[in-house]
């Protein structure tokens, strides 16, 4: 349990660290051909229509797209035969990706109801920025602390304490050290997993704030806006994730089943 | 202030909730044996359109800030943080 706290604490070093290297590459990265000029670009003029229709059709072809996904989806076997103790805790078990994914755009929109915009990272840099300013260290690629970078910094806040009132009811807090499904395909335990989770947060943050955005502010919130840019990025990074997840098992396609039913993987255990 | 605490709250109980924060069902998306972590974010993203499509045709004043385009920091960008989301799963 406490081994679960310090990975998470590696991870979010990980983190801060890859915030801090991007804060010191930033200003370099026009002139080292990296970076162009930020400039306006969405779907909108290159379609020559307005946004409103676009949006809905963009929102009503995904929505067909799940249900399709639904049909072969061949992780629906695997819930089925891990059903047990394990995935349904005390308090209630995983939520259906229908409903958390339902929420979670009603959370998007109610970012920008509020004039500003979900995204982690993003979020992770100003609160970087607001504890390096408390401290005499003014960041070069968060030159402005306002009442936007504030609003970032405490969703970034909220997000730990909200996922463990969300472990706390559904049974799941203080889960394994090392999920089984690492324990099985890699050697070395919590120290290879540790080294997994400090690096993963540290390519995270950096390459986040290097293409504009995370898994959240240039994909979930970022489609929606029909920024080409987030396109761009979004797309990148699934197929280099893909990728790198496929030589990471390969020809052993078989383990995530494997570990998912035989250890009857669940919220509370994974 | 409040209102980003709160937001981020919401959003952290939703994605813990959800199932999104289990490495095997990032790892099942990526590897593409379990397609719960990728139906999740596409109804977010349907759901974020259709929400801001509705807005914006009835004026409710609910508007996205748009990211603007970066040129090849896009790519550069998104094959470091693909590495390090297929490395970590999260």
């Amino acid at each position: 349990m406490a081994a679960g706290k310090w990975l998470t604490g590696l991870g979010l070093a990980g983190v801060f660290l890859g915030v801090l290297a991007y804060d010191a590459v930033s200003p370099r990265l026009v002139e080292m051909g990296v970076r162009s000029f930020p400039q306006s670009m969405t779907l909108i003029p290159m379609l020559n229509i307005t946004y409103a229709p676009l949006a809905i059709t963009l929102g009503v072809g995904i929505l067909v797209m799940v249900y399709f996904l639904d049909q072969v989806d061949p992780g629906r076997k695997l819930d089925a035969a891990a059903h047990d103790d394990a995935s349904r805790p005390a308090g209630g078990g995983e939520w259906g990706w229908a409903l958390a994914g339902f929420l979670a755009g009603l959370t998007i929109l109610g970012a920008s109801a509020q004039g500003q915009y979900l995204g982690i990272i993003g979020g992770f840099a100003a609160l970087t920025a607001h504890i390096a300013n408390a401290i005499g260290y003014s960041m070069q690629s968060v030159p402005m602390l306002d009442d936007n970078t504030m609003w970032r910094a405490a969703m970034v806040g909220g997000l730990f304490p909200g996922a463990a009132l969300s472990a706390l009811l559904s049974g799941s807090f203080g889960r394994p050290a090392v999920t089984p499904l690492w324990d099985r395909a890699f050697p070395g335990g919590a120290r290879s997993r540790a080294a997994a989770v400090f690096t993963g947060g540290f390519l995270i943050s950096f390459g986040a704030l290097l293409g504009g955005g995370c898994t959240t502010g240039a994909f979930m919130a970022g489609f929606p806006t029909l920024s080409v840019g987030n396109f761009v990025m979004g797309m990148t990074f699934f197929g280099v994730g893909m990728m790198t997840s496929f030589l990471l098992y390969w020809g052993r396609w078989r383990l995530l089943a494997e570990t998912r039913t035989g250890k009857r993987l669940g919220l509370a255990n994974d | 202030m409040t209102g980003g605490l709160l937001t981020g709250a919401i959003f952290g109980f939703v994605l813990h909730r959800g199932g999104l924060t289990r490495y095997s069902r990032i790892m099942g998306t990526m590897l593409l044996k379990d397609f719960k972590a990728m139906k999740f974010m596409f109804t977010a993203l349907a759901v974020a359109a259709l929400g801001y499509g509705m807005a914006d045709l009835f004026d409710l004043g609910v508007a996205p800030r748009v990211n603007p385009y970066l040129g090849w920091a896009h790519v550069a960008g998104g094959v470091i943080f693909g590495v390090g989301m297929g490395l970590a799963g999260f």
